[in-house]
């Protein structure tokens, strides 16, 4: 998971559910982005973070490398976090990279590697009965100030259509 | 800082003036000052259309990636998912609990 994903579900209350029936795995570098630099600058979710790692919720795995994944980073020109959220998915293992930009979503998507924002990882909780049409409606309207309008509302529409086809 | 010298049109300079007035500040600083909230607005913009990334956006504020963050927020730009991208993030959700 991608720090903007982590910072919007944790601000928006919606983490704890997700991660419940999501395996949460994060790159040191997006423990740094979200937890060190959020607590420098005095915001209250990087608590919320911090314990959600001690408590293995999350978990935070090294940096990993080699010749192949360094090409590709390169010539995609990856920055920060997004090199070892790339990384770390290509060492296996994980379904999807989990993140809220566009440019980095597209650049993945442009070499084949599935992408999940987190108003859609809400909506697969609501899929796999983690939370109720309620919640998971609730749970939109909190994380609503923090991602795109088009975000917002194709997820509600999946909810309101009870996750039929749009 | 780097010293640049420009031309600056009669009407912003009219702003620059008030500014100084009426904060009780140096020239300079309000041309900084204002120079700063341009180049906040502007990169936001930029973020917004998906032109550029969030890790970007942050090298060219200068700013941690949180921080950031919060900035494109009080700019007014709360995300940048376009329809098609959510499209195939709802997809996954139906392929992955099917």
């Amino acid at each position: 998971m991608d720090s903007d994903c982590l910072i919007k579900l944790t601000k928006g209350k919606s983490k704890g559910d997700v991660s419940m029936h999501i395996k949460v795995i994060i790159p040191e570098i997006v423990k740094t982005e979200t937890v060190d630099e959020g607590k420098a600058y005095g915001y209250p979710d990087p608590l919320d973070i911090e314990k959600n790692i001690k408590a293995g919720k999350i978990m935070v795995k090294p940096k990993h490398t080699s010749p192949k994944i360094r090409h590709v980073t390169q010539t995609l020109r990856l920055k920060g976090g997004e090199v070892d959220v790339y990384s770390l998915f290509q060492k296996g293992g994980s379904t999807a990279i989990a993140s809220d930009d566009q440019k980095f979503i597209k650049k993945m998507k442009e070499i084949g590697i599935p992408c999940i924002t987190p108003t859609a990882l809400i909506i697969y909780t609501w899929r796999m009965g983690g939370i109720d049409k309620a919640k998971a409606l609730e749970l939109l309207e909190n994380i609503k100030p923090m991602v795109s309008d088009e975000e917002y509302i194709l997820s509600k529409l999946e909810i309101e259509r009870a996750g039929e086809s749009l | 800082m780097v010293p640049k010298t420009t031309r600056i049109p009669k009407n912003l300079l009219k702003v620059i003036k008030f500014r100084v007035n009426k904060e009780g500040l140096d020239e300079s600083t309000v041309i900084r000052q204002l120079l700063h909230l341009g180049v906040k607005q502007y990169v936001s913009q930029l973020y917004k259309e998906g032109e550029i990334s969030l890790r970007e956006a942050s090298e060219l504020l200068g700013t941690p990636t949180r921080e950031t963050l919060e900035i494109l927020w009080q700019e007014g730009v709360k995300g940048n998912i376009l329809v098609s991208t959510q499209l195939k993030a709802l997809e996954l959700t139906r392929k992955t609990t099917s």
